[in-house]
């Protein structure tokens, strides 16, 4: 048999990895674009893709609620350091707080959200003070258990809570949310959090064993979300009556994997969570990047395919309304959201 | 005309078409089913990729980056000729199999047709590597009907197949590098067998296991001349290296070499947190891989005769070793070509050990890795199954039945078993045939 074909072959495959590798670390391979533009009452989309993609389109009616377009994530130093004291006080699940961080930032950007800047205690202290007279359209993500004393000590005038109340957004991961603050000394628990911040005395959940039988939401098959756990989500059965909430992601008869809970005029979004997860940093960063809030509803959706070319549609429209357009359905590699 | 109808006709006797064909046609049966718990993260893979986020700096990618290049260029081909759309979608109907703590149950299904690409890649691969051991067979036996044998043992092994069909890992295009290497080795091509070994090892880590048989080969092969060896061996190395480098370079550019070498690092936290036991285990089986290739290296140093069957016997008994610490299914693909070769060309009571390894194959392939979680993208992509059909088989076969074992526990433990008690037997097996053959043992003798 001729042997020649064996460095041929080799010299072949050698190369086409070679390729692989130009391909994954080239700028410019894979291209994607979208635009929305109101047109009198309804509003037409584009979206563009240079490969094979599926794409979903989604008009959410958020009733005057001004979307989030900037976001800090709080990293708080001592998160390791303390981890076993808070731990002992409270239910808390474990997070790589830094790297749950930076995936979330990378994240958020593929889906054109950008302005996300990472802080430590004193950062948060000084984005509270400076965003404080108009928190709307401003946003926290939490990755640690507690709060800066500065900001906050489990009462309802505390300068976070005005915050929230006066129109921001803080999206909790991890532990239940205000349970723990940095006074002198360390750690303080704060017993009646969940009052403070859902008015219901027990809303989380802590069982870890609680598994979810469904994902029924329209939400969450719209936006493709992935998350799977219980653990600390809420139970929407518990909420008082008169709060505004939206619940998604995975669920046990009331308990979901996301809330979206209304506080005065802002929100506190809660992500269940045993293990801070790949699904969950792209959820949350759905959840966040399409502008989404505990008033919002689904007032149009269309879905499809996109290969090499320009797919465009058009949804009828009301003022305050949200366009979220986004390809690459379970895993996205591309996101936008348009006010309209 | 009558002459292409007499060449298509003859098609029929040749041994390689039929193998070829039989073994097609069975990977071609397996194209929508697949381990989802692999495939999704190809998928996670491939986005990450898509998105300009590279190899590591998004989450989901724990290899190095060989295979993920290949995943790239899958990407790349899907993208660029086909109209595929994603390479995933989660089905919330089974959202159970995601809590259920079940190895190897997701909720996620792979797209039939970015499989059928992703697939195909590799069934190229498992042919390309059937050929090489077809070549050394007849390069060394002259024999067309033995070589189209190992061919055909090497392609429709229930590991190959199970390890490019179902599991969709990349075994196969290690064992193809590994084999490629050898051959280039055996033609004198030093420094392109330097980049094959490269990628061989960088896929999957088991080749690294042989380097030194693979050197003394190299110093035997040119016959004692220090000079003439050196220089091979240098050739080698620096093919190595620089394919290294070249594969590397992007994660020392972007800072995430730690990253892309997770996967070792990832192996031996297991191997700690399994306790005890598994340290020592671990740590006997490095001593005597270790001490088995110093033996072996000797051996081979003072031996010119039959010096390519002694790199193959071995290089098969060094991967041994090495895999019984993680006998995974997809890991033995490695094994099987020198095993086949040893069969074919040193001594055919091997086949003994392939036929068990066939029968563990079978069943992990069946059970481990591809029980009702195999259906997903049937499921998902088709209107034939629904999830409310499978659920119940679901629960059946993780119900236990026996102790605390389930049905999938049972078979899966079953060709465990049979795979770590063969590839334990292999050892004595060699050391059993050594003997025979050189005469320790009166009165046996065999004759090939």
């Amino acid at each position: 048999m001729d042997k020649r074909w064996i460095p041929i072959v080799a010299v072949v495959l050698v190369s086409m990895i070679f390729v692989g590798e130009a391909l994954t670390y080239s700028s410019g391979v894979n291209r994607y674009d979208s635009s929305a533009e109101r047109n009198g009452d309804s509003v037409d989309y584009s979206l563009s893709s240079n490969g094979t993609n599926d794409y979903s389109a989604l008009l959410i009616e958020n009733h005057g609620f001004k979307r989030v377009d900037r976001l800090v994530i709080y990293l708080d130093e001592d998160y390791n350091g303390n981890f076993g004291w808070a731990e002992s006080l409270v239910p808390v699940a474990p997070i790589d707080a830094p790297y749950n961080a930076e995936q979330t930032e990378r994240s958020l950007k593929l889906r054109s959200f950008d302005n996300v800047t990472v802080c430590n205690r004193q950062g948060l202290v000084d984005y509270i003070q400076e965003t404080g007279a108009d928190p709307k359209g401003c946003g926290i993500l939490s990755l640690s258990y507690a709060l800066p004393g500065e900001i906050y000590s489990g009462d309802a005038h505390d300068p976070l809570m005005e915050w929230i109340g006066n129109g921001g957004s803080l999206y909790w991961v991890g532990s239940i949310p205000g349970s723990l603050y940095y006074g002198e000394g360390g750690l303080i628990v704060v017993e009646n959090a969940q009052e403070l911040f859902f008015g219901c005395s027990d809303c989380i959940n802590t069982d870890e064993a609680l598994t979810p039988d469904t994902m029924e939401d329209r939400f969450t098959r719209s936006m493709c979300l992935l998350g799977y756990e219980l653990y600390l989500g809420v139970d929407t059965s518990k909420l008082p009556v008169g709060r505004g909430f939206r619940a998604m992601g995975c669920m046990k008869d009331s308990t979901y994997a996301y809330a979206l809970v209304q506080y005065g005029d802002g929100m506190i979004v809660q992500s269940a969570a045993v293990k801070f997860r790949i699904d969950q940093f792209e959820d949350i960063s759905q959840i966040i990047a399409s502008g989404t809030c505990y008033r919002s509803d689904i007032a149009g959706y269309d879905e499809g395919k996109v290969t090499r070319n320009t797919v465009s549609g058009s949804f009828a429209t009301a003022d305050g309304d949200v366009i979220y357009l986004f390809i690459g359905r379970a895993y996205t590699v591309y996101g936008r959201t348009y006010d309209v | 005309m009558s002459d292409l109808v007499d060449r298509i006709k003859d098609l029929r006797h040749n041994g390689l078409f039929i193998a070829i064909t039989v073994g097609m046609l069975i990977r071609l049966l397996l194209v929508p089913f697949s381990l989802e718990y692999d495939t999704n993260f190809w998928a996670v893979v491939i986005r990450n990729i898509e998105s300009g986020s590279g190899l590591y700096l998004m989450e989901g990618y724990y290899y190095t980056p060989v295979w993920g290049y290949i995943l790239s260029l899958v990407a790349g081909i899907q993208n660029a000729f086909f109209a595929t759309g994603d390479s995933s979608s989660a089905i919330y109907d089974l959202i159970s199999y995601s809590t259920s703590d079940l190895y190897a149950y997701t909720h996620m299904a792979s797209s039939i047709a970015s499989l059928l690409i992703l697939k195909v890649i590799l069934w190229v691969c498992d042919l390309i590597l059937s050929f090489t051991v077809y070549q050394l067979v007849m390069e060394r036996t002259d024999d067309k009907r033995k070589a189209i044998i190992a061919f055909v043992l090497v392609f429709v092994c229930p590991h190959v197949i199970g390890s490019s069909s179902m599991v969709v890992m990349p075994d196969t295009i290690s064992a193809m590098f590994t084999m490629l290497t050898i051959l280039l080795l055996k033609h004198d091509r030093y420094f392109l067998a330097g980049v094959c070994y490269s990628f061989a090892v960088w896929i999957k880590f088991f080749p690294i296991a042989i380097i030194l048989v693979l050197l003394c080969y190299i110093y035997v092969a040119a016959k004692g001349d220090g000079k003439v060896a050196a220089k091979r061996i240098a050739l080698s190395i620096i093919g190595f290296l620089s394919a290294s480098v070249i594969t590397f370079y992007p994660q020392f550019m972007e800072g995430t070499l730690p990253r892309s070498l997770a996967f070792l690092t990832d192996r031996l936290v297991e191997i700690v947190k399994f306790g005890f036991f598994s340290i020592l285990l671990a740590v006997l089986l490095a001593l005597l891989a270790v001490a088995v290739s110093v033996v072996i290296a000797r051996h081979m140093l003072n031996a010119y005769e039959g010096l390519e069957d002694r790199m193959m016997e071995y290089s098969m008994i060094l991967l041994c070793i090495c895999m019984l610490l993680y006998t995974n299914m997809q890991y033995l693909v490695t094994l099987i070509p020198f095993l086949v070769y040893c069969m074919m060309v040193v001594d055919d009571r091997y086949k003994y050990i392939w036929i068990a390894l066939a029968v563990a194959g079978t069943i992990l392939t069946l059970m481990l890795n591809t029980n009702v979680v195999a259906l997903n993208s049937i499921i998902a992509y088709t209107n034939l199954i629904s999830a409310d059909a499978v659920l119940p088989v679901f629960d059946f076969i993780n119900k236990e039945i026996f102790f605390n074992f389930s049905i999938v526990d049972i078979f899966c433990s079953i060709g465990n078993n049979i795979q770590k008690v063969t590839l334990i037997c292999i050892i004595p097996a060699f050391i059993l045939r050594r003997m025979i053959a050189s005469g320790r043992i009166p009165g046996w003798h065999h004759e090939r």
